[in-house]
C-alpha cells in the first residue's frame, strides 16, 4: 500500500479511490474490522465462558455431586431454596453488606483520591500506603489480623477504652457486629476503586480547570461544574461493579470467619454459602442454582443502574 | 507514515504474545510422571503440613528405590482445600490412584464406586496379622474394606493439670462422679474457684462429636444405615438445655470466649489459652496441644451417662489409605499400602504423625519415640479396643452439611437468639432437609 | 477594560491539615501490615503471646523455615517464579485482548452492539465457583490440567469482562473530535486504535496492568483447581500448606512468606504507578 498523503483536501479523495480499489464498502469494512477486534472476546465467550455458563444452568436443574453423573431434577432446587433457613440467612447478610460497604467504599475512595490529586508532596508515597490494603487481599494472614485487631484485646477495643469504654467483648466473634467488621474491611480495601477514580481524575485536562479560573470560578464550583461531571463515566463504573462484586464477595467472608460463615451465620456471604454447598457438600446442582439466582438479582441490580445512568452520566463522545 | 506499519507492529506483538503464551504454558508443565517404557506412574494425593508432606516424600523415596520401576508423584495441599480439589479431579476423570481418605467422606466415595476394594488384597499381599481388628472393622462400609487406617483416635476430654491442681479438684480419672450431672458439678466448682476469665470446661455443645458420643450412650447412633436421621428431637433438646444450663451457671466458657478460640487448631483453644480447664478433643490433638502451653495435659474419657460402662466412646480411623477404583495399577497400590504399613522404613520414615499405628509391631517398632501424652493415648486406645461398643453405621453423604448445622445453632443458643426447644426443633428438622438434599 | 474578579474562596483548607488527616489514615491502612512483619519476627510460640508491635524476641527464623518448608529446588523462590509466570502473562493477555474489546465496543461500527455489551456485562454476575467444575472438564478434555495455561489462556481471550467495562468507560470520555481530526489526517480505525486512543487510555491500561498482576498473583482457588504438583504450585497455594487445621500448622513461617509475597506486588505496583501521574493534554495528537 502506498504511504497516505497528508494534505487535508486532497486526502478525502485520494482514500476514496483506494477504498473504492478494494472490493468492500466502508461501512462493511467498519464492522469487520469491529468484529476483528472483538475477535479474542467471541473466542473467549464461546469457549471458555458461555459453555461453562450454560453447563451451570443446566445442573441447577439437576442433583449433582461431582462424583457421578447428574440427576435431572427439575425445579426442585429452586424451591427448596425458600424453605433453607441458611439460604435465607446469606440473602439477608449480603444484602446489609452491599448497601452499606458499597456507598462507604466509594465515598472513601473518591475523597482519597481527591485529596491526593491535588499534586500534594509525596503523593506517591501516599497513593502506595493507600493501596496496600487491597495488596492484601485474600491472604490468610488477613484473617488472623482482623481477628486481632477486632478481638476482645486487639487494638480497637484498645483505643475505645482510651476514650473511656471498657468491657467490650469481641466485634468479630459476636454475631451482632461481626457483619460490620467485614464492611469495615470492605472500606479499608478502597484501594483499586481510589485508584481507578485517581486514573479518571488525571484523564480530565488541566486546561478544563485554568479556563474555569479566569472565569472566576472557585474551587468547589471547579468540582461541581468540571470534576464531578466529567467524572460521571468512572463514578459509574465504579458503582455497578463494586456493587457486582460486593454482591458476589467471598474472600473476605471466608479468611475471616474460616470458611463457616459464623458466628450463627452472621458472616454468611451468599458466594460463601454456594461454595458450602458446591464444594463442601458437594451440592453441585444446588449450588449452581443458588448461583443463578444470584445472576438475576444482580442483572436485575445493573439493569436499574444502567437505565438511571441516563440521567447523570456524562459521556464525551455523545454527539 | 505507513498504515501498514501500525498493523505490523501489532502482529509482530501478538506473534510474541502468542510465542509468550507458548512458553509459559509449556513452562508451567507439571512433572506429572507419564507411563513411559514399562515404567509405571501413580499419584499419591493427601493432606497435610509440610511436616507431614517430608515425612510422606521420605517413604516414597524409600518405595522407589526398593522398586524402581515405578514412579510416585505426590500432591498435597490443607485438609479444606483438599476435598474441593479431589471431588474437582474426579468429576474430571482424573483421581489420583492413591487417595487419604477421612471416615466422614469414605461413606460417600465408596457409595459411588471410587474406591478400590481392598479386601481381596487382605492377607495377600497387605498382611495385617497384628493390626487393632476394632480400627479395621470401623473402617469397614458393608463389610468391604476400602481404606486402611493409618491410626486410630476417640474423642476425649484433655485437661489442664496445673489449673485442676490450682481448683483443688482430684483428676477427672479419680472423679468419684463421672457422669453428666455430676460433670457439671465438677465445672462449676472448678470455675468459682479459678475466678473471672477462667472456666472449668469450654463449650461443646457445638461440637458433633460430643453430641455423637452424648447419644451414642443410649444406645443409638446418630444415624440410621440408610442415611436418615436416627435421633430424635428429646435429644436433642436434652442437649442444648444441659449446655445452656452449664452456660448459665458459669460452669462452660462464654460465647465470647468461645469465638475467640478454634476448635480445631490446638494452638488457638480454649485449654491452651489457659481459659478453661477441660476442652472435649480429639485423642491424637494431645501432643499439638501440649506443645502450645506451658501446663501439663492430661487425657481422658468423657462423661457418661451412667458412669464409665457405657460411655459412647467408640475408636475411629484418624485417616485412611484408600485407592482409587479407576486406577491402572491395583496391583502396585496393593504392594504400596503393603509397604507402607509393615515395612520397617516407611513406618518408621512416616512415624505417628498420622497416627498411632494400627499394628502392634509398628506400634512397638516407634515406642522409643512415643512421648508420655502418646502412650497415655495408646493404652486409653486399648481400653476403649476392649471395652467399648464399635460404631458400625458410617456417616452418610449429608453428615458434613448436619455438623456445621450443629455449630451454627448451637451458636445462635449460645448467645441468646433461640431457647433450647427452638434450637432442638431447628436442628432436626433442618437435618432432615440436609439429609434429604443428598438423596440416594 | 474588563477587569475580573477572582472568586476568593471562604474556606481554605490548609495543606497541613489534609497531610495531618493523610498521615492519619495512612497510619490506620499500614498497621495490619506492620503488625504482620513485627509477627514474623517473632519465634513462633511468642506470635500470639507477644501482642507487642515490637517483638520481644527478634529472630529471622521464620524467615529461614519458611522458605524451606517445601521440598523444591529453590525453596519458596519456585512458588515466586511460578507466581512471577502466571502474573505477567495474565497482564499482557488482559492488556492487549481486553483494550482491543474495548475499542470496539465504545468506538467502533458494530451490529448487535447492546446485545454483545449486554451478554459481557453479564459474563462477570455468575460467580466463578459456578464454573469453575465445567470449565474444569472443558481444560481437561484437552489436557491442559496441570499446567500454567488455564490461568494465562483465558486473558488473552479477554475474559475478564471488568477491565473490558474499564476501558469503555475510559474511551468514551475521550472527545470525538479526536477520531475525527485523525481520520482527517488519514488514520484508518487500526492506527486510530494504535496511534491515538491507546496512548489516550494510558491510566486505564496501567490499571488494568497492576491490578491484573495483583489479583493474578493472589488468586487462591483456581490455582488450587488447575494446579496438582508441587513444583508448579504459585504462591498463595504454598502459602496454604503452612496451616493445615488437622496437623501442626506454622504461623511464623506463614507470615514470613506472606510479607516475602508482597514485596513484588508492591514494587509492580510502585513502577507502575508513575504512569498513571501522567495527565493528558487533549491538544497532543500523536501521529
Amino acid at each position: 500500500m502506498s504511504t497516505t498523503q497528508v494534505q487535508a483536501g486532497q486526502v478525502g479523495a485520494n482514500k476514496k479511490l483506494q477504498v473504492e480499489k478494494r472490493k468492500l464498502p466502508l461501512g462493511v469494512r467498519e464492522n469487520l474490522i469491529g468484529y476483528l477486534f472483538l475477535l479474542p472476546w467471541f473466542l473467549g465467550l464461546f469457549t471458555l465462558t458461555i459453555g461453562p455458563m450454560l453447563g451451570s444452568l443446566y445442573l441447577s436443574f439437576t442433583r449433582y455431586d461431582l462424583l457421578s453423573a447428574p440427576q435431572w431434577i427439575g425445579l426442585q432446587n429452586f424451591i427448596a431454596m425458600f424453605s433453607d433457613i441458611r439460604f435465607l440467612d446469606a440473602l439477608r447478610v449480603t444484602a446489609i453488606y452491599v448497601v452499606l460497604s458499597v456507598p462507604l467504599k466509594l465515598a472513601v475512595a473518591l475523597l482519597v483520591a481527591l485529596a491526593l490529586n491535588k499534586g500534594l508532596r509525596g503523593l506517591g508515597i501516599y497513593r502506595a500506603v493507600y493501596y496496600v490494603p487491597s495488596l492484601l487481599g485474600g491472604s490468610v494472614a488477613i484473617a488472623i489480623l482482623w481477628r486481632q485487631i477486632f478481638g476482645q484485646n486487639g487494638i480497637v477495643n484498645q483505643g475505645l477504652a482510651l476514650l473511656g469504654i471498657h468491657g467490650l467483648s469481641s466485634w468479630v466473634a459476636d454475631p451482632n457486629t461481626s457483619v460490620y467488621t467485614l464492611i469495615i474491611l470492605a472500606a479499608w480495601q478502597f484501594g483499586s476503586p481510589m485508584l481507578i477514580f485517581l486514573a479518571g481524575l488525571k484523564q480530565i485536562p488541566g486546561e478544563m480547570y485554568e479556563a474555569a479560573g479566569i472565569d472566576g470560578a472557585g474551587p468547589f464550583s471547579k468540582f461541581l461544574q468540571i470534576t464531578l461531571p466529567l467524572l460521571t463515566p468512572i463514578i459509574f463504573f465504579n458503582l455497578v461493579l463494586q456493587m457486582i462484586g460486593a454482591f458476589q464477595a467471598f474472600t473476605p467472608a471466608f479468611i475471616v470467619s474460616s470458611g463457616s460463615g459464623g458466628p450463627y451465620d452472621s458472616t454468611l456471604f451468599y458466594t460463601l454459602y454456594i461454595y458450602q454447598q458446591g464444594f463442601g457438600y458437594f451440592h453441585m446442582g444446588y449450588a449452581s442454582a443458588m448461583a443463578w439466582v444470584l445472576l438475576m438479582i444482580i442483572a436485575l441490580f445493573t439493569a436499574v443502574a444502567f437505565t438511571s445512568s441516563r440521567f447523570w452520566v456524562f459521556y464525551q463522545d455523545e454527539r | 507514515m505507513d498504515s501498514t506499519l501500525g498493523r505490523r507492529d501489532f502482529l509482530k506483538i501478538s506473534a510474541g504474545a502468542l510465542a509468550g503464551i507458548g512458553t509459559l504454558g509449556v513452562a508451567g508443565c507439571g512433572n506429572e510422571p507419564a507411563a513411559r517404557n514399562g515404567k509405571k506412574a501413580l499419584q499419591f494425593t493427601f493432606w497435610g503440613s509440610t511436616t507431614r508432606a517430608t515425612r510422606t516424600d521420605k517413604a516414597v523415596q524409600l518405595y522407589q528405590q526398593l522398586y524402581p520401576h515405578t514412579t510416585i508423584g505426590t500432591q498435597f495441599t490443607d485438609f479444606n482445600s483438599y476435598w474441593p480439589k479431589l471431588a474437582t479431579q474426579i468429576s474430571g476423570g482424573s483421581a489420583p490412584d492413591l487417595i487419604q481418605m477421612d471416615m466422614r467422606f469414605i461413606d460417600q466415595y465408596q457409595k459411588k464406586a471410587l474406591l478400590l476394594d481392598l479386601s481381596r488384597f487382605i492377607p495377600q499381599p497387605i498382611s495385617l496379622p497384628d493390626f487393632n481388628q476394632v480400627l479395621l472393622k470401623g473402617s469397614e462400609a458393608e463389610g468391604v474394606v476400602y481404606g486402611i487406617p493409618f491410626g486410630g483416635n476417640f474423642l476425649g476430654i484433655l485437661y489442664d493439670k496445673n489449673l485442676l491442681q490450682k481448683a483443688g479438684v482430684e483428676m477427672p480419672e479419680q472423679a468419684r462422679d463421672w457422669t453428666w450431672d455430676g460433670f457439671a458439678e465438677y465445672t462449676l466448682h472448678i470455675s468459682k474457684a479459678l475466678g473471672p476469665g477462667v472456666y472449668g470446661t469450654e463449650d461443646a455443645s457445638a461440637n458433633i462429636w460430643a453430641i455423637e458420643t452424648f447419644i451414642r450412650q443410649r444406645g443409638k447412633e446418630l444415624y440410621t444405615s440408610e442415611g436418615q436421621r436416627a435421633f430424635n428431637r428429646q435429644d436433642a433438646f436434652d442437649w442444648f438445655a444441659y449446655w445452656d444450663k452449664l452456660r448459665k451457671s458459669g460452669a462452660c466458657a462464654t460465647p465470647a470466649v468461645e469465638s475467640e478460640s478454634s476448635s480445631t487448631i490446638p494452638a488457638l483453644s480454649t485449654l491452651a489459652q489457659r481459659k478453661a480447664a477441660i476442652n472435649f478433643s480429639p485423642s491424637n490433638l494431645i501432643q499439638a496441644t501440649q506443645a502450645a502451653t506451658p501446663h501439663n495435659v492430661g487425657l481422658f474419657l468423657c462423661p457418661s451417662t451412667t458412669g464409665l460402662s457405657d460411655n459412647g466412646t467408640y475408636l475411629k480411623a484418624s485417616m485412611l489409605m484408600s485407592a482409587s477404583a479407576t486406577t491402572q495399577y491395583p496391583d502396585e497400590v496393593a504392594k504400596f499400602i503393603t509397604f507402607l504399613f509393615t515395612n520397617n522404613g516407611a513406618i518408621k520414615a512416616l512415624g505417628i504423625e498420622r497416627g498411632i499405628p494400627g499394628s502392634a509391631r509398628a506400634q512397638a517398632l516407634l515406642k522409643p519415640s512415643l512421648k508420655l501424652s502418646d502412650t497415655i493415648q495408646l493404652n486409653l486406645v486399648h481400653l476403649i479396643t476392649a471395652t467399648s461398643r464399635p460404631k458400625l453405621v458410617l456417616d452418610p453423604p449429608g453428615a458434613g452439611e448436619v455438623s456445621d448445622l450443629l455449630t451454627m445453632i448451637a451458636q445462635g443458643l449460645s448467645f441468646g437468639k433461640l431457647t433450647a426447644a427452638e434450637a432442638a426443633d431447628t436442628f432436626v428438622a433442618q437435618t432432615d432437609q440436609a439429609l434429604e438434599r443428598v438423596g440416594v | 477594560m474588563r477587569t475580573y474578579q477572582v472568586a476568593r474562596p471562604v474556606v481554605r483548607w490548609p495543606k497541613v491539615l489534609i497531610h495531618i488527616c493523610l498521615i492519619v489514615g495512612a497510619v490506620l491502612m499500614m498497621y495490619p501490615v506492620v503488625w504482620m512483619l513485627s509477627a514474623s519476627f517473632k519465634p513462633e510460640n511468642a506470635i500470639f503471646s507477644d501482642p507487642g508491635l515490637l517483638p520481644k524476641q527478634f529472630t529471622f527464623q521464620n524467615y529461614v523455615s519458611g522458605w524451606t518448608a517445601l521440598a523444591t529446588p529453590l525453596g519458596f523462590g519456585t512458588f515466586f517464579w511460578n507466581s512471577f509466570l502466571v502474573s505477567v502473562g495474565a497482564v499482557i493477555g488482559n492488556v492487549i485482548s481486553c483494550s482491543m474489546a474495548a475499542y470496539a465496543f465504545a468506538r467502533l461500527k458494530l451490529k448487535f452492539r447492546p446485545l454483545w455489551f449486554a451478554i459481557m456485562l453479564g459474563t462477570v454476575m455468575l460467580p466463578y465457583h459456578a464454573i469453575v467444575v465445567p470449565q474444569y472438564i472443558l481444560f481437561k478434555s484437552v489436557g491442559w490440567i496441570n499446567t500454567f495455561l488455564p490461568l494465562i489462556v483465558p486473558k488473552f481471550l479477554a475474559t475478564d469482562a471488568f477491565f473490558i467495562f474499564l476501558m469503555i468507560q475510559f474511551m468514551r470520555s475521550l472527545p470525538r473530535e479526536l477520531d475525527e481530526a485523525a481520520k482527517m489526517d488519514g488514520c484508518g480505525p487500526i492506527r486510530l486504535f494504535w496511534r491515538v486512543i491507546l496512548p489516550l487510555t494510558t491510566p486505564a491500561l496501567v490499571t488494568t496492568a497492576i491490578f491484573t498482576f495483583i489479583w493474578t498473583w493472589s488468586d487462591f482457588f483456581s490455582q488450587l483447581i488447575f494446579l496438582n504438583t508441587l513444583q508448579i504450585y504459585t504462591l498463595p497455594v504454598a502459602l496454604r500448606t503452612f496451616l493445615d487445621s488437622t496437623g501442626t500448622s506454622s504461623y511464623g513461617g506463614l507470615f514470613a512468606m506472606s510479607i516475602l509475597s508482597l514485596l513484588p506486588i508492591f514494587g509492580f505496583f510502585l513502577a507502575f504507578q508513575r504512569l498513571l501521574t501522567e495527565g493528558i493534554s487533549t491538544t497532543g495528537m500523536k501521529g
